[in-house]
């Protein structure tokens, strides 16, 4: 039965799997901190706004801003995680093909011409590939 | 074609658009309420912190008052101050009230803390930051049980003082008139210099807590002056 093809490591050619996870990181965490941080900020702040009595905003606000900070202690680690995991799979998703690629024009540049460069059908540049692949064929067409 | 015609009626623009800030600000401070009519209520806005007291304003042989009467109630009404303003420039704040009942909080087993934090009349002076939960407050109560004026921590927060203003309850009934230095009273109370600007004044006769009635009038607020040299 044929077996799927997974690739083993996935943390490959760190130089450029990193600057993609790190772009990646932040475009996901910058405006999401932003985004969040004002809307903290905002929703207290308008809140007491209109609660205006200050008795009144330390007793509803004060325990609901210490419960919203309990769960961003304990939330927040573990949604950093999932995040890096999340950068790590989309990085290694655009580096893989990248290194595969650099490794078999290597092979090609030494005068193979018979290979064949392999991708997934859902790796990027999939479309590069084949196109070099058409390139091979008709080179190895001509001789 | 000549264009100096434009100048002045910009000039103008310009320098009002400037001014219009110091200009409001002039205009708005002192700020005097007389509670003469209904329509003194206009600029108030009213702040439901556990059930509504009822504000209204009331006719009297002597004149018209704001009368809050609070049935196991707690709300305040409060101005909001459009242009803040330092209190070291205009420190002074005056009012009159009269108690006509206090909340009985003689019926109240614990000495101390939120359950007894019923005052028949406060008048708050509120110092309002971005971070609100810095904001300050002085709040001058009217209480017939504590001494006068003592200074203590409200029980929700040690951003707000409470200050004992009137203590007697031999004056139950009659008018009195405050006038206070907020500035001298921020830095008793606070112990340094305010940082923050005056954004707001509120009004409040809570009952809340002791499930009691409690009864006062208020008059002839008069915010953000100085005394005149």
């Amino acid at each position: 039965m044929h077996k799927p093809n997974r690739r083993r490591r996935y943390f490959i050619k760190s130089g450029l799997q990193t600057r993609y996870l790190r772009l990646i990181l932040t475009a996901i965490i910058l405006p999401a901190v932003l985004f969040g941080a004002c809307l903290y900020y905002l929703i207290f702040y308008l809140m007491a706004e209109q609660l205006g009595i200050p008795e009144s905003i330390a007793y509803n606000i004060t325990p609901v801003l210490g419960k919203i900070n309990l769960i961003l202690l304990f939330g927040l680690p573990v949604i950093a995680v999932a995040v890096l995991f999340w950068g790590l799979l989309i990085s290694h998703r655009i580096a893989g093909p990248v290194y595969r690629l650099e490794k078999e024009l290597d092979k090609i540049a030494k005068g193979d011409f018979s290979l064949r460069i392999k991708f997934r059908r859902k790796d990027e540049l999939a479309s590069v590939a084949a196109g070099i692949n058409k390139v091979l064929d008709k080179i190895e067409g001509k001789k | 074609m000549k264009r100096h015609f434009l100048i002045p009626p910009t000039l103008i623009l310009t320098v009002s658009f400037l001014l219009s800030p110091a200009i409001a600000f002039a205009f708005e401070l002192p700020k005097w309420f007389p509670f003469s009519s209904e329509r003194s209520l206009d600029e108030w806005e009213t702040k439901i912190c556990k059930c509504r007291v009822r504000f209204e304003v009331e006719k009297e042989k002597s004149g018209a008052s704001l009368h809050a009467l609070s049935f196991s109630s707690a709300s305040a009404i409060f101005y909001r101050i459009k242009e803040r303003y330092r209190v070291q420039d205009y420190p002074l704040l005056s009012w009159k009230w009269k108690v006509v009942r206090f909340p009985d909080k003689e019926k109240l087993k614990i000495r101390k803390g939120i359950e007894r934090d019923d005052y028949a009349a406060r008048v708050y002076v509120i110092f309002p930051s971005l971070n609100f939960l810095s904001s300050k407050v002085l709040e001058y109560v009217w209480d017939e049980l504590l001494p006068l004026e003592a200074i203590f921590n409200s029980p929700y927060s040690a951003n707000i003082k409470l200050i004992v203003i009137q203590t007697s309850a031999k004056e139950l009934g009659k008018w009195v008139t405050e006038e206070r230095n907020v500035l001298a009273d921020y830095r008793r109370a606070f112990g340094k210099e305010p940082m923050l600007k005056v954004g707001a004044v509120a009004l409040m006769s809570d009952a809340d807590n002791t499930a009691d009635i409690a009864e006062a009038y208020f008059d002839d607020i008069k915010i953000g002056y100085k005394k005149e040299r």
